[in-house]
């Protein structure tokens, strides 16, 4: 078998770990994998299936001695094995039969309900219920005024009570923060438009390189759309900065992101209107982190293409 | 192993003979290390990039005659095992010796402890992550294929970021055992 120069694939990845590969595909994917953080996720998930395999018995012959002279040879693996032993013991405990996919009660995206944001965000639900009172107390004093100059209310239109900013839609508060050129332009406070469908995508970080050939496609379109980016990383940032690229130029910049516990886990959440992507072109969304020394570090970058 | 004076000379004639041309390429290299493990999201990106350093430096002497390619791809491939075992903290370097046995596993090894460590630290996952994991990694490797193509229309992603999103769980279920394991002594 041959190897593509830049793509290993799952079958690779697992002659590799068992050592059944030559010098040189050796010396490409150990390459390909520091140089590539999806690569090297690849090869991560594909140690998880290998050890998965031996634990239930699923290697041929061949493999399994390679399993045992060769992959627990190396640090760490006979610990992973204790683990994926337990794992296994755990999956299975609960047999005979495992929810299937179609009825377990994973919701599918793209968005969550009111109730479910209202539960997962006291914080915000408390900030809600302060804007609702503020505007409470704006109306009476409208109101006030209204009645206190019956001259002025002749030439004045009557005001439309303020919409609270911030008020729950079917996406969340947080769903797209507003790129820092719009803060300028925030338009005034006006009746709430229709709700409009939005594409949402989950991206993974890495590099341009794809282990299947894939890269994650984004439709153009008429949609919004709205981008997961999972954050792999302790690091304590303060916040976060994502800048979108098309061919080295900036296309928009989101600040002081912070990340949210998402359905991929620990993520940004950054839109983008309806018709800005362009079709068949490639993006990037370039995330950097600002530490707590001041300093801007990269953080990850994000590779999608826009294509029907 | 810190580089000695006579290891970190020997290195830099290794990547030119000329001493500031050298120079330019070790320094080129080490920010280039520390650039790639940062992408990896490593804590102490210029320690594992002075560890990959340390351990070409060591490794020297064995290749230096034979060795034939590009010499900063060989830090790479150095730098891939570094940032293993950067990732499994309860792993030791062990140097290999000649003749060492090779144990096989038991059939019957005992993972009780893990096992408990395990329950517990599935208490702590929520209750999607823990379908996730369960619809992921069960099954035989038919079902499996076919379960995980299910899962990623169901989550409306590619195969590839339903792979990553499976392996952070279990990247935190691993350490969240071995913490617990290392709490109970073991």
């Amino acid at each position: 078998m041959t190897m593509k120069e830049n793509v290993v694939d799952e079958l690779m990845a697992r002659r590799f770990l068992l050592g059944d590969v030559s010098g040189e595909e050796r010396e490409r994917i150990e390459e390909l994998a520091f140089d590539d953080p999806e690569t090297f996720a690849l090869m991560l998930s594909a140690q998880d299936d290998l050890i998965d395999d031996f634990v239930s018995n699923e290697l041929s012959p061949e493999e399994r001695e390679r399993f045992q002279n060769y992959f627990l040879a190396q640090p760490g693996r006979r610990q992973d094995l204790r683990i994926g032993r337990a794992l296994q013991q755990y999956l299975t405990r609960d047999e005979p039969s495992v929810p299937s996919v179609a009825t377990n009660v994973v919701v599918p995206r793209p968005r969550a309900s009111i109730f479910d944001w209202l539960r997962l965000r006291p914080a915000t639900v408390s900030l809600i219920v302060l804007l609702l009172v503020a505007v409470a107390i704006l109306v009476v004093i409208l109101t006030r005024r209204t009645d206190d100059s019956p001259r002025q209310a002749q030439h004045q239109p009557t005001p439309e009570p303020p919409t609270p900013s911030g008020s729950p839609v079917d996406t969340p508060v947080q769903a797209s923060p507003s790129p820092t050129a719009e803060i300028q332009n925030t338009p005034a406070p006006s009746p709430r438009p229709p709700v409009e469908p939005i594409y949402a995508v989950v991206l993974v970080p890495g590099g341009p390189t794809r282990s299947e050939g894939e890269e994650i496609k984004v439709p153009p379109g008429r949609t919004p759309i709205s981008f997961e980016l999972p954050v792999v990383d302790n690091t304590p940032y303060q916040n976060y900065r994502a800048l979108l690229q098309r061919n080295g130029n900036n296309i928009r910049t989101w600040s002081n992101l912070q990340p949210q516990e998402l359905q991929s886990g620990s993520a940004l959440q950054v839109g983008l209107p309806a018709g800005l992507l362009v079709d068949r072109q490639r993006y990037r969304i370039v995330v950097t982190g600002l530490t707590s020394e001041g300093k801007i570090q990269p953080v990850h970058t994000y590779y999608f293409h826009v294509s029907n | 192993m810190d580089l000695t004076r006579e290891s970190f000379e020997q290195l830099l004639a290794w990547l030119h003979s000329d001493p500031e041309e050298a120079g330019a390429r070790y320094v080129k290299i080490r920010s280039g290390l520390v650039k790639k493990f940062t992408s990896h999201h490593c804590s102490q990106p210029e320690k594992l990039a002075d560890i990959t350093i340390d351990r070409v430096a060591k490794k020297l002497p064995e290749i230096i005659d034979t060795f034939v390619g590009e010499r900063e791809c060989y830090f790479y491939r150095v730098a891939y095992y570094v940032l293993l075992e950067s990732m499994n903290k309860s792993a030791a370097e062990v140097e290999l010796t000649e003749g060492m046995p090779l144990v096989a596993p038991d059939k019957d090894d005992d993972v009780e402890a893990e096992f408990e460590c395990l329950e517990k630290c599935m208490e702590s996952l929520s209750g999607q992550k823990e379908d996730l994991i369960r619809n992921y990694y069960n099954g035989d490797k038919g079902a499996k294929i076919r379960r995980r193509k299910e899962l990623a229309v169901q989550f409306n992603v590619e195969l590839p970021v339903l792979r990553v999103l499976a392996l952070r769980i279990r990247q935190d279920l691993r350490g969240c055992i071995l913490d617990c394991l290392r709490a109970q002594g073991r």
